[in-house]
């Protein structure tokens, strides 16, 4: 193992717990929660669906959280180093594999995020008002103009890295309470709209012979996977800097918690919102897609609301805030793997910020080439989730309870429940959610399903894997091979 | 709206919030006691 590397400085500490929860919250609520929840539980059964989603958040997401804190706190490196270091150098690949899925979606995250900063610089200058939202997005998806926007984001997120975790912590102590305000009042306004009842019924009525529909259990799960960051190497890279005394099980907990509160508030904010506006749109709305909803249908809604371009500004402000902070600690994964491979933080942020213009650009350009990529490394995190699961069994699940989640810090001991579900259950949700998944897209396109260079099919999904897994199995025997060479940390 | 959506929301809400919020409190707590200690020259290794 990778015994001798040196791993992150004593003085790169969040200097509060405050601080590496809110970042933690930060990197955890993004996008997903505002944009893909509320049409995810319209269209799964309301109250069934929500009923899975809590019980998947403590068989996936919390159990999964308390092994990344746990690797990060004990290795203090980045995803493929703590790998090695704790599961053995022939499982290197396995983190290298979480860090690249996190990559890639970090390429295409930004240009998301630039979507967001326009729409609010939009809803500012009422560019959004009295036009057609339908003929804006069209005219902005996939131009030059989401290529500087996509520029804009990441330069945005480069300069908080920048000044490492010190300036991840500042930004993280202004964002998140304010985005945890904006998301309240938005949720208020929208509830006391008259007819928003309809809203919060359609929301939490449950539908119990829904719950023995296996799509939807299964959508809970998947939900969980994808907007808690739980298996996405993201925790582990922050979990990096945490205090040597402090928890772990609490601070998992918390976490989880934290991000389905605000999901929660997300649904009630969107779904009020359509109920009380234009409750005979609503199969329209819930169609419409993460980009349907959010840039065509919530201006037109937030347009018949009384103060409307008040309360869009506050939803795209809210909507930036979560996507810039969740880019945030997708740069400071990659910038620690460039720091653990011997780079100084700002050379590793000039390779960063390069790697990601470019690599983002044909997303930033293209609608498809993002929404393939959103595919392609959306079903990769059930595999990362795996991995780090496969991981902790490697190390030892019973031993890594005893000597870093129980250890001194631990705000309680968590049971033997949780080595159970790492042992046995994470892997068999995993296997099952990417087997469906891929199930479901041989559906999508019955005849090329196997096609490797369309959208959304199986084949693009294997060809692309295998590409990365060759990859990162190549990244592994180099990082072997320069044995240990010291990490740059101590001289950025 | 309904007694079961009711109840369903008090419960999901409950859960969801009321968590969230009992181990906010019980974190600023310990946090409180922590950054004593390392006052008091203990610090983090």
């Amino acid at each position: 193992m990778d015994s001798e590397l040196p791993a992150a400085s004593v003085s790169e500490r969040f200097h509060s717990r405050w601080g590496l929860v809110l970042a933690t919250l930060g990197m955890a609520v993004g996008t997903g929660n505002i944009w893909r929840f509320p049409r995810i539980v319209a269209s799964n059964g309301g109250g069934s669906f929500l009923i899975a989603w809590v019980l998947f958040l403590f068989l996936w997401s919390v159990p999964l959280m308390i092994v990344e804190f746990s690797f990060g706190k004990r290795a203090r490196l980045g995803a493929l180093r703590a790998f090695r270091r704790l599961a053995g150098p022939g499982a290197g690949w396995m983190g290298g594999w979480v860090a690249l899925c996190a990559t890639a979606i970090m390429f295409y995250y930004s240009v998301v995020a630039g979507w967001c900063l326009r729409y609010f610089a939009a809803s500012i200058t009422g560019e959004l008002r009295g036009g057609d939202p339908q003929a804006f997005w069209s005219s902005y998806a996939g131009s030059y103009q989401a290529f500087l926007t996509h520029a804009v984001a990441l330069a945005l997120a480069v300069s908080v890295v920048w000044f490492g975790v010190r300036g991840i912590e500042r930004i993280a102590k202004i964002l998140i309470p304010l985005l945890a305000l904006l998301v309240v009042i938005l949720a208020i306004r929208a509830v006391t709209l008259p007819g928003a009842a309809a809203g919060l019924e359609f929301l939490f009525r449950p539908d119990w012979h829904a719950l023995r529909d296996v799509n939807i259990w299964l959508q809970a799960l998947t939900q969980n996977a994808w907007d808690t960051g739980a298996g996405w190497g993201l925790i582990l890279t922050y979990a990096i800097y945490m205090r040597a005394r402090e928890d772990v099980p609490l601070n998992s907990f918390l976490i989880a918690f934290g991000n389905n509160s605000m999901s929660l508030l997300a649904g009630i904010m969107v779904l009020c919102t359509v109920f009380a506006i234009n409750p005979g749109a609503r199969e329209d709305i819930v169609g419409a897609g993460n980009e349907g909803l959010t840039f065509i249908w919530m201006p037109r809604l937030f347009e018949q609301m009384p103060a409307g371009g008040f309360f869009m500004s506050f939803f795209f402000l809210a909507l930036s805030f979560a996507a810039l902070t969740s880019l945030i600690s997708m740069i400071e994964l990659v910038t620690r793997l460039l720091i653990d491979a011997g780079m100084i933080r700002r050379r590793a942020l000039g390779v960063v910020i390069c790697g990601g213009l470019w690599f983002g650009a044909p997303s930033a350009l293209s609608l498809a080439f993002l929404h393939n990529q959103d595919w392609v490394w959306g079903v990769g995190l059930m595999l990362s989730g795996l991995f780090f699961a496969l991981a902790a069994r490697r190390f030892g699940v019973e031993r890594l309870r005893r000597e870093v989640v129980n250890a001194e810090g631990a705000n309680f001991h968590v049971g033997r429940w949780w080595s159970f579900v790492i042992t046995v259950v994470v892997p068999l949700e995993a296997v099952i959610l990417m087997a469906w998944w891929l199930w479901e897209a041989r559906g999508w396109d019955p005849e090329g399903w196997l096609h490797p260079f369309r959208s959304a099919t199986v084949g693009t999904v294997l060809l692309q894997w295998l590409i990365a897994l060759i990859l990162v199995v190549l990244l592994n025997r180099w990082v072997g091979q320069r044995g240990t060479r010291g990490s740059g940390e101590a001289t950025s | 709206m309904s007694a079961t959506a009711m109840i369903v929301m008090l419960a999901i809400c409950g859960v969801v919030w009321g968590g969230f919020g009992a181990m906010l409190i019980w974190m600023a707590l310990l946090e409180r006691r922590i950054s004593a200690s390392m006052v008091a020259g203990e610090p983090d290794q």
